[in-house]
């Protein structure tokens, strides 16, 4: 610094001048440097965390319960076609092959969007291994009702059938509750928590007060009446601060999908007890044709299965799992912030450089 | 400026130290030890006790095990190898299942893992020769760690009693002539999803076994003897004639929609609904579960000799067989844990005794029938479950032949030829020759 090694008195306080000037410049770009890395930082967090749960979580856990009603209407569809079908045109039927082909297909879906890992894979390959048994007894059972002399065998590897099916709706539950131990990760994870806002408002905040400070300096000192560089810079941080905020309704986005997720449960339980009732009734029926005399535990189990309880089901929604992945989706809607973000900041650099350069080049003159 | 620098230098340490240390830190909460997955049959109560196997093995070595049972294991393995993606040590209830991925090479052998660090798991280990190598270039690819006695016939002594059976039966004749009271009733359940029919395919093994002897059953198991032949024909028809199928088809129907373990608990119902349960030693966990099932409450004997057959010391046994499908450290210390001594005491305490293996049994338990079943285990011939040695399509078709029997009786001819068409299919390396060994002689350390 030249001016320091002057003695002269009106060079000192010119020197002064120009040094304020300076160090407000200078905090104002720091501050802004600290204030697009907070907002970025916690909107890409939140962004990726709300891509996360949009497109790998959410989607995993509705292909589950997808997988399982369609498992249990194929059951009930080859109970009831094997049950009352004839011998040689006989068979599981249509409905079955089709539930049976989509159940398939939500498992890959759930395999795709697998988002609990090296866990998550095993318990998918496992139930695709026991579908494969499954539809093996199912095949077993449509052979032994082809032959009129062995129905009560067919009828038995349809209550096996039955068995083996609760176990992989069980793994499937289990599945599911590993994907939505993710999503509650997600939905509790740091950017989306109360405390994360601190992070980015606080350098914004103190930014803008910067803005208000160096608009009164230099109002004072050199009586204008406003800056305009400065004003518009001071529009452009309330603009970042809007646009951070939005990451605040992305984490009330997910706090309500995971509420959402809970009403398609319920509605899901109440579809897969009345199938699963449908089932067990035709198979009781089948059972007590076959085995009139000595069944009466299985035929016992069977009736207490085949009765529905009915539950009650949360919220109005006639479709929940449509509002659950439109507000996943809106939870993660909002990926051109993080370019905006940038584009904001260099303004305000680029303004305050503009604001300051009349009076630095005033001063540096006169220095001079 | 010096002090600003100096300051900046120390927050610059700071700052290196802190990521370090929570690097440190990342690095340390991890699997100092590695991790090792586990396929198993074992669910419920079986599978804690082996899980409380596994948790002193994590403790002791600080390897992650991760178990995962499901009662389809030869199933699921078949997808886990087909996709690349096979466990680190699988326990098959079939033997046969080795016999394929040894043919297939996708087992590792354990010849340097426990044969040579370990004499006393000899009788443990399982030699098996690939599809392309002689018999004496056989290697370790199993260790049965955990085995089950099979012939024998369960009851509850008070209930015999009050018929005025005071004594079980010692001879096939006495067993057919109580079968043969019109109140005395089998307990029957072929049902066991997705292998229903195996609790039917005991009763012919263990008929055949006591009937034509050991080396008729031998022939048989490694398909050297037509299901057509009389050995084999007569235990059908020995069956048959002991259940009394043809006059009670009621019991042969109910047999089809009752698990073995609904059928068991038929011993302790009031009124019973059944009094002799043909089953492997396994069975007394589900016993030991039921309500007021008091201790002495039920007892077992042995499946007689039938003719003039010399077969009182042949035993037919079922093993649980651990094997090593990945060769890594982790996957090799536990398959040496799980063959040795520790961990079966770990085991038989977790499970409240119920556990047996082939390794010299130790000590005298306190329970007259777990003591009982670890004497018969540790003396005489123990013959493993054929249908575990039967390549996996002869098994399949071998339980569905005996669920239809079952139901028509009067199709044994046509079931037997069926049989002996899908043995003629089955590729020569499938089969096994393991047949039976001498059982190795208890031990006399005092157990508990």
């Amino acid at each position: 610094m030249t001016t320091t090694s002057d003695p002269r008195p009106p060079a000192r306080r010119l020197s002064t001048t120009r040094r304020d000037l300076l160090r407000l410049r200078m905090s104002l770009l720091v501050t802004t440097a600290f204030a697009l890395a907070g907002c970025l930082t916690i909107f890409l967090g939140v962004a990726r965390t709300a891509d996360a749960a949009a497109t790998r979580s959410v989607p995993a856990i509705l292909a589950v319960y997808d997988t399982q009603h369609a498992l249990r209407s194929a059951h009930a569809a080859a109970v009831r076609n094997l049950a009352s079908g004839g011998t040689v045109l006989g068979g599981p039927g249509v409905e079955y092959q089709r539930q049976i082909a989509g159940a398939g297909q939500y498992l890959t879906l759930v395999a795709e969007n697998n988002a609990a890992g090296d866990g998550g894979t095993r318990d998918i390959q496992t139930i695709e291994a026991l579908l494969v048994t499954y539809t093996g007894l199912i095949g077993q059972a449509d052979a032994r009702y082809r032959d009129a002399d062995l129905r009560a065998l067919g009828a038995a590897a349809l209550r096996d059938a039955s068995s083996l099916l609760d176990d992989i709706l069980a793994l499937l539950d289990t599945l599911r509750q590993k994907q939505s131990a993710v999503l509650d990760q997600q939905v509790d994870a740091g950017w989306t928590q109360r405390f994360a806002p601190l992070f980015w408002l606080f350098p914004l905040l103190v930014l803008g007060a910067l803005l208000v400070l160096a608009q009164g300096y230099l109002s004072r000192r050199f009586r204008r009446t406003v800056n305009l560089a400065l004003l518009l810079a001071t529009v452009a941080t309330v603009g970042m601060l809007a646009l951070t905020s939005l990451s605040l309704r992305a984490g009330g986005h997910l706090d309500q999908v995971r509420q959402d997720i809970q009403a398609v449960h319920d509605s899901r339980q109440q579809q897969l007890q009345e199938v699963a009732a449908e089932a067990a009734g035709r198979l009781a029926d089948e059972v007590r044709k076959e085995c009139p005399q000595a069944c009466a535990t299985v035929l016992a189990g069977l009736d207490s299965d085949s009765r529905t309880v009915p539950t009650e089901t949360a919220g109005d929604s006639v479709d929940p799992e449509a509002d659950t992945m439109a507000r996943a989706g809106r939870a993660a809607g909002n990926d051109w912030v993080a370019f905006v973000l940038p584009v904001l900041a260099l303004g305000i650099v680029v303004l305050v450089l503009a604001g300051f350069a009349p009076r630095l080049a005033e001063y540096g003159q006169r220095a001079t | 400026m010096t002090q600003r620098r100096r300051t900046a230098g120390i927050a610059l340490v700071l700052v290196t130290a802190l990521l370090a240390g929570t690097g440190l830190t990342g690095c340390l909460g991890g699997e100092p030890g590695g991790r090792v997955t586990v396929l198993g049959s074992w669910t419920g109560a079986e599978e804690a006790a082996f899980r409380a196997v596994l948790d002193r093995f994590e403790a002791d070595t600080g390897i992650r095990a991760d178990y995962q049972g499901h009662r389809d294991v030869s199933q699921v393995l078949q997808a886990g190898i087909e996709r690349q993606r096979p466990p680190d040590v699988a326990i098959v209830p079939r033997l046969n299942d080795l016999q394929r991925y040894v043919n297939e090479e996708a087992l590792r052998p354990l010849d340097d893992i426990v044969e040579r660090t370990d004499p006393g798991a000899g009788p443990q280990l399982i030699r098996i020769a690939g599809k392309t190598a002689p018999d004496d270039e056989a290697q370790v690819y199993g260790v049965a760690v955990a085995t089950h006695l099979k012939s024998v016939f369960w009851y509850a002594p008070a209930r015999l009693a009050e018929l005025g059976h005071p004594q079980p039966p010692k001879t096939w004749d006495e067993l057919v002539a109580l079968g043969s009271d019109n109140r005395v009733s089998w307990c029957l359940g072929m049902s066991s999803p997705p292998v229903s029919g195996w609790p039917g395919t005991d009763w012919i093994e263990d008929i055949l076994l006591h009937q034509s002897g050991q080396q008729a059953y031998e022939q048989w198991t490694r398909g050297d003897l037509a299901w057509r032949s009389a050995p084999v024909r007569n235990a059908w028809r020995a069956w048959a004639e002991l259940l009394g199928t043809a006059a009670s088809q009621d019991t042969a129907r109910a047999s089809l929609f009752s698990t073995w373990v609904e059928a068991g608990a038929g011993l302790f119902a009031s009124p019973p609904g059944c009094h002799l349960d043909h089953q492997g030693s396994f069975v007394v966990r589900s016993y030991r579960s039921l309500p007021n099932v008091a201790p002495g409450g039920f007892d077992f004997f042995p499946m007689p000799p039938i003719g003039s057959a010399e077969t009182a010391s042949l035993q037919e046994v079922s093993d649980d067989v651990a094997a090593m499908f990945q060769d890594t450290e982790p996957a090799r210390k536990l398959m040496a844990y799980l063959a040795s001594e520790r961990a079966q005491q770990i085991w038989r305490e977790s499970s409240g005794g119920l556990f047996f293996t082939r390794r010299g049994q130790v000590g005298t338990p306190t329970d007259p029938v777990i003591a009982k079943i670890s004497a018969r285990l540790g003396a005489g011939t123990l013959c493993r479950d054929a249908s575990d040695l039967l390549p996996a399509a002869m098994a399949t078709a071998f339980e569905r032949a005996v669920l239809v029997y079952l139901q028509r009786p009067e199709r044994l001819d046509a079931l037997l030829t069926e049989l002996d068409g899908v043995a003629a299919a089955v590729p020569d390396a499938e089969w096994m020759d393991l047949g039976c060994d001498p059982a190795a002689p208890p031990t006399e350390r005092q157990g508990t």
